[in-house]
């Protein structure tokens, strides 16, 4: 039992300090230990107690028999009682090498034969069939005193014999050395319950030993050899979160080293140029330069962005997607929208074409929206000049579809696009291989299939086949 | 033109109060929403207001929600690092006229200033060309050359929604809700028919008006295409 409430000083001093948590150590060796000794005490208290009953019963037995045989000399004449010892009768009566034996027969208040004051009642008194027994003090010292009762009427006679406790007390310290083994006993058994709990405990400590050690340096996986099978999935869980962590881990390490050689290229682009102004003739030349250097700018920060879109999308993320009932028919005319100025400018027909009715999906609208719009970001700045793209959106099953008239895009070169950083062979101008590797990976977080095929327009088209909603 | 510029970082707003000074253009500046609370609060007239997102003391789309409660006139142009299509598809639908993301061509910026200051300035009466177009709001009535245009009162708004807005897209529903507006009962088939009607009107001329397919309607220059925005890369 816990104390019900600890003193609220201490409660709110130390949160939780080390040697005031639980440890399993201490928790078993309470719940062991305490029952161990009590049931080692229970056992030889009984035990002792009942052999020294039986004992204390067998003696006065033995008494009750000295007294019967006593009473078998006892004889009534006329209603006298008389005794006839003969000469040695007490003297076998008495002979004791330990305890001193007394002995008396009255009738009624008459002293008839023995040792007269003998006590009539005492204390402790056990009462047997064929007579009863009591301590009392005799002759200054405590002895025990058995009565047995002959005749009747005026006529009976009490026969009492009465003897001092030494072999009583003798035997009884001897009952007492039983405890001593049990004592023993129960040392062994503490001790036995103490190394078990070491033994049993030690796994644990190693393996807690080995996590602490790696944790500190390295995120590799500890060895799972010598773990107790019931610790193997808590041991296995941890490893595999080790090894989750590892792989984020490099993921981001490898991400931010591709986003910084990325990013130094066009920073690269960007310094020849400053150099090229600062070394132009005139003026006019100058501000040439510097209205190229805007364009890389804008591709700059386009790369960046994709770079960023990338590094939101993580593979846990497929976990815990906030997946939302979505419109896609909304959904694209929105994103479409934002393209409208883009694709004026470069003489491109943008269109949308969409059921009336809403095509709902279970997605998470924010990614959705941003596959989309690299959908036709792409087609965009691809499909050139006075062509068309056309966004549409499917049902059953629900899709999202982006095609353009544009050059398209060889089949032996459809699987590769989908890799980061990977441009088609015949792509031109200022893409940064990112769009469709954003597209696939949103897609795979979804349980889309992303399809790329030939479009009726001539050029490439690109689909989203998301998986059908149930009926509701 | 009076601009309320919200943002909170100083070199934006320098190069931006500078620059916009040489088009003869009134600048305000708020680095922090409750400036910018307090500047709208002023009466009169702002043309305008550019307003970011990530300020210090909070969210700037619940500006425009709360502008947008009270006045849903003035225009707003949303300037913002937050680069995700679902941040301009937010923004958009919380209300801003135009979102543009950081960073940004100058050129491309000031474009759409224009755009948008055009668009209000038509809207309180002004004249405005394109092509051989003239549309004349104090007047109410348009012009093709020398020729007047005989328009019925709906079809002289939604011509004047497309100018507008041109050489951008007029989209469906910003035309089907203006109409609604002016208690013009018409739906999507009955905006259909006024563009057609348009379309004959402007026979002649060398001003067009193109169905962009799913999203609206958008008045073009004879050859075809519509007159070429300025900026060499306007990915939005």
């Amino acid at each position: 039992m816990t104390a019900a409430s600890p003193p609220p000083a201490a409660a709110t001093s130390a949160a939780s300090p080390p040697g005031a948590a639980p440890t399993l150590w201490r928790d078993l060796l309470l719940r062991l230990l305490p029952p161990l000794l009590l049931i080692v005490a229970a056992t030889g208290g009984l035990g002792v107690y009942a052999a020294q009953t039986l004992v204390e019963r067998t003696f006065d037995r033995w008494l009750i028999d000295a007294a019967r045989s006593l009473a078998h000399q006892v004889h009534v004449v006329d209603g006298q009682v008389m005794v006839d010892l003969g000469g040695d009768g007490e003297a076998i009566l008495a002979y004791d090498v330990v305890d001193n034996t007394y002995f008396s027969v009255r009738q009624g208040t008459r002293h008839v034969a023995g040792h007269r004051g003998i006590p009539t009642s005492g204390t402790s008194g056990s009462r047997y069939d064929d007579g009863e027994v009591f301590s009392a003090v005799f002759a200054g010292r405590p002895v025990r005193v058995a009565e047995v009762r002959i005749g009747s009427g005026a006529a009976q006679a009490q026969v009492r014999v009465a003897e001092t406790l030494f072999k009583r007390s003798g035997v009884r310290a001897e009952l007492q050395l039983i405890l001593l083994p049990m004592g023993a006993l129960l040392v062994a058994a503490a001790l036995a319950i103490v190394l078990a709990l070491r033994w049993t405990i030690r796994p644990l400590e190693t393996i807690a030993a080995r996590w602490n050690e790696r944790s500190h340096r390295s995120l590799q996986t500890i060895e799972l050899r010598g773990v107790p099978r019931e610790l193997l999935p808590f041991a296995g869980a941890l490893n595999d979160l080790l090894t989750r962590i590892h792989q984020l881990l490099l993921r981001e390490r490898r991400f931010a080293a591709n986003a910084a050689h990325q990013i130094r290229t066009p920073l690269a682009g960007l310094q020849l140029g400053l150099a090229r102004a600062a070394a132009a003739p005139d003026l006019a030349s100058v501000r040439q330069v510097i209205g190229e250097l805007q364009g890389s700018t804008q591709r700059t920060a386009r790369l960046l962005q994709q770079l960023m879109a990338l590094g939101r999308l993580d593979p846990e993320m497929a976990f815990d997607l906030d997946r939302q009932p979505v419109d896609l028919v909304a959904l694209a005319h929105d994103v479409g929208a934002l393209y409208l100025d883009a694709a004026l400018t470069r003489q491109i027909d943008l269109e949308l074409l969409a059921p009336d009715r809403p095509v709902m999906v279970m997605v998470q609208a924010e990614l959705v929206s941003e596959a989309l719009g690299n959908l036709v970001d792409n087609a965009l700045r691809y499909a050139g000049a006075g062509s068309r793209v056309e966004i549409s959106v499917g049902d059953g099953p629900p899709s999202l579809q982006v095609a353009d008239s544009g050059p398209g895009l060889p089949v032996d070169e459809r699987d590769a696009v989908l890799e980061r950083f990977v441009r088609g062979r015949a792509a031109s101008g200022d893409g940064s291989g990112l769009g469709l590797a954003i597209v696939r990976e949103i897609a795979e977080l979804h349980g889309a299939r992303l399809q790329l095929a030939d479009s009726a327009l001539g050029g490439l088209s690109v689909r989203l086949v998301f998986e059908a909603e149930p009926a509701a | 033109m009076h601009l309320l510029l919200v943002e909170d970082d100083p070199t934006i707003a320098h190069e931006l109060s500078l620059r916009w000074q040489q088009h003869g253009w009134a600048l305000q500046w708020a680095a922090t929403l409750a400036a910018a609370r307090a500047a709208l609060a002023q009466p009169g007239l702002l043309d305008l207001v550019v307003l970011d997102l990530g300020l210090p003391d909070g969210d700037g789309l619940d500006l425009l929600g709360e502008l947008r409660r009270g006045d849903a006139r003035t225009p707003v142009l949303v300037l913002t690092a937050r680069d995700q299509v679902a941040d301009r598809v937010q923004g958009l639908r919380r209300g801003a006229d135009d979102y543009l993301v950081k960073p940004f061509a100058a050129e491309e910026l000031d474009a759409r200033v224009e755009g948008l200051l055009r668009r209000t300035a038509t809207a309180q009466g002004q004249r405005l060309d394109f092509g051989d177009l003239r549309w004349l709001g104090d007047e109410g009535r348009a012009c093709l050359g020398d020729r007047t245009l005989e328009l019925s009162p709906r079809e002289f708004e939604v011509l004047g929604l497309l100018v507008r807005r041109a050489p951008r897209l007029c989209p469906k529903r910003v035309l089907v809700d203006a109409l609604a507006e002016r208690n013009l009962e018409i739906n999507d088939s009955a905006a259909e028919v006024y563009i057609s009607r348009l379309r004959r009107r402007l026979a002649g001329g060398n001003v067009g008006i193109r169905t962009v397919r799913g999203f609206g309607y958008q008045l073009t220059l004879d050859d075809g295409t519509a007159a070429p925005a300025p900026a060499p890369d306007a990915a939005p």
